[in-house]
């Protein structure tokens, strides 16, 4: 089974997920800001990272720490699945999908709304992993 | 012999002599270098004084007769005698001019002068004119610079009012969206079994809740959609081309798994000819799964549901979805369209709409620049038309 790193504000919602996630025998950690993401995921050497887009003080803090996680060694090769309740991308008209994924903007390995019901989650994280 | 100027001499210095001295003095290229008059207090003679032209006063008329370099003698003495002796005494090469052709003459002259005065009045007024419409066209370049001037300022504070718009509708969807989606997660783990096992009695509440929460997921995105398209700047929206066929098969197959489990079996009549749109692909993806999924909702299980693609009319290609559902009373079509309306018939048949997506839908056709047009029975069922431009080759 896998060490999979949360990095999500809503205290619930990492709840929900590490509920299910340690029903399928998983190892969980998680941060609920965003301060020292890369450190923190690398120490506790994570195969998987689960990460929000939207943080109290910053709207856009999981682009941000995706783009840290991806240019730092320690981090660099280590999946990330992009989990967020808004996926209108604003301006950009539209919604956020798998599409949009690219190395600058959102370089993250799957981008999926939530709530993410279990099946799915599972589907997701075993992809990641394997 | 032809020169540039005339030298002139004119006999008779009285009211008449003193007028034509008058005008000749004004025209270029003539020198009057005689004025001749028995009378020395002539008025012409005093004129001429003061003009440096040599005053004769004896009647010989010697000197001005024997001058070679006189071209011209005007006779304005109005008497006959006085013409014949000077046309007698005169040199070869000089005329004599009495005074009825000398007054048309000077008529001449005056009538050219008046024009040629009312032709630089003219000048000067078309100048003036001409200024006057430069600077009122100035003016008006000036207050146009300061109309795109202003229309600049206006456009840039469209641009911030739509971006703090947009911030807006994200933290509102955020906010809206984020503590929805934690209750979600509950439910979902309830349902899966992950918080103990729970007795059917408590997993049939569980799973009412669960379809509400959808219901109510649904509506919330598609209130902030319609508030979206209904504040976006059309200009900014991406357009891309995009081929009609694959993105309805695409948006058919989303609903596969539905349509099979009722057993309601879709018609895709692709198109054979161009159908190739320019078209922001996630707008007219919303607007097909609308039109396709409203189909789906008022058909009976077991049923067919017509989609067709045809190129026409004209430069066009039109989408038609047809299905055999409940239909649409006529009192109804024109309100199908209208935010969160829904027929007694809809509500009875599907409790699970919002009353927005055909809203949504008709706002896309807008910024599509195409409308939805309808055709229905009630108790038979509908047909919905989108004609779309096609991407000229």
């Amino acid at each position: 089974m896998g060490k999979i790193y949360i990095i999500d504000d809503d205290r619930d919602i990492v709840d929900a997920l590490t509920m299910v996630l340690e029903g399928e025998e998983h190892e969980v950690s998680c941060q609920y800001d965003e301060d020292n993401a890369v450190e923190n995921v690398a120490a506790f050497s994570a195969d998987l990272i689960i990460l929000d887009v939207i943080f109290p003080e910053n709207d856009g803090a999981g682009f941000e720490i995706a783009r840290k996680l991806r240019h730092d060694e320690k981090t660099k090769d280590i999946p990330i699945a992009m989990l967020s309740a808004v996926n209108e991308k604003g301006q950009y008209s539209g919604t956020f999908s798998n599409a949009d994924k690219d190395d600058v903007y959102l370089p993250v390995d799957e981008f999926v709304e939530k709530p993410l019901v279990p099946a799915e989650l599972i589907k997701l994280v075993n992809k990641l992993l394997s | 012999m032809y020169s540039d100027t005339n030298t002139i001499g004119i006999v008779g210095a009285g009211a008449g002599g003193e007028a034509i001295l008058a005008n000749l003095l004004e025209i270029p290229g003539i020198i009057v270098k005689y004025m001749c008059d028995i009378n020395p207090d002539a008025p012409a003679l005093e004129l001429a004084r003061k003009n440096n032209i040599q005053c004769i006063t004896d009647t010989s008329l010697k000197v001005l007769l024997d001058d070679t370099e006189v071209d011209l003698i005007f006779e304005i003495t109005g008497k006959d005698k006085v013409f014949e002796y000077l046309q007698k005494n005169k040199l070869p090469g000089c005329n004599v001019m009495g005074s009825a052709a000398a007054r048309v003459m000077f008529h001449m002259i005056d009538t050219q002068q008046k024009i040629t005065t009312e032709l630089k009045a003219y000048k000067i007024m078309l100048a003036e004119r001409v200024m006057e419409r430069t600077d009122e066209l100035e003016f008006v370049n000036k207050e146009l610079q300061q109309q795109v001037y202003s229309y600049q300022i206006l456009n840039e504070k469209l641009q911030e009012i739509n971006d703090e718009k947009t911030k807006y509708l994200v933290n509102a969807t955020h906010q809206l969206k984020a503590p929805f989606a934690a209750i979600q997660s509950y439910v979902d783990i309830l349902l899966a079994g992950y918080a103990d096992d729970l007795s059917d009695k408590v997993i049939g509440i569980v799973g009412k809740i669960k379809t509400r929460c959808v219901l109510l997921s649904q509506s919330i995105k598609e209130m902030l959609e319609l508030a979206n398209l209904n504040s976006c700047i059309e200009e900014n929206i991406k357009m891309e081309n995009v081929c009609l066929n694959s993105l309805i098969a695409e948006v058919i197959d989303m609903v596969e798994s539905i349509s099979e489990a009722r057993r309601i079996e879709f018609e895709f009549k692709q198109c054979t000819g161009n159908c190739m749109v320019k078209c922001n692909p996630d707008q007219i993806k919303t607007l097909v799964q609308t039109l396709i999924e409203n189909a789906l909702n008022y058909s009976d299980d077991n049923s067919e549901i017509e989609v067709t693609l045809i190129e026409g009319p004209s430069t066009r290609v039109t989408l038609t979805v047809t299905d055999h559902g409940i239909g649409i009373a006529p009192k109804n079509l024109k309100l199908i369209f209208k935010e969160y309306f829904r027929s007694n018939e809809a509500v009875k048949k599907s409790m699970n709409g919002t009353g927005l997506g055909l809203s949504i839908a008709k706002r896309i056709a807008q910024i599509h620049r195409t409308d939805i047009l309808v055709d229905s029975t009630l108790g038979e069922g509908s047909s919905f038309k989108v004609a779309f431009s096609l991407l000229q080759e």
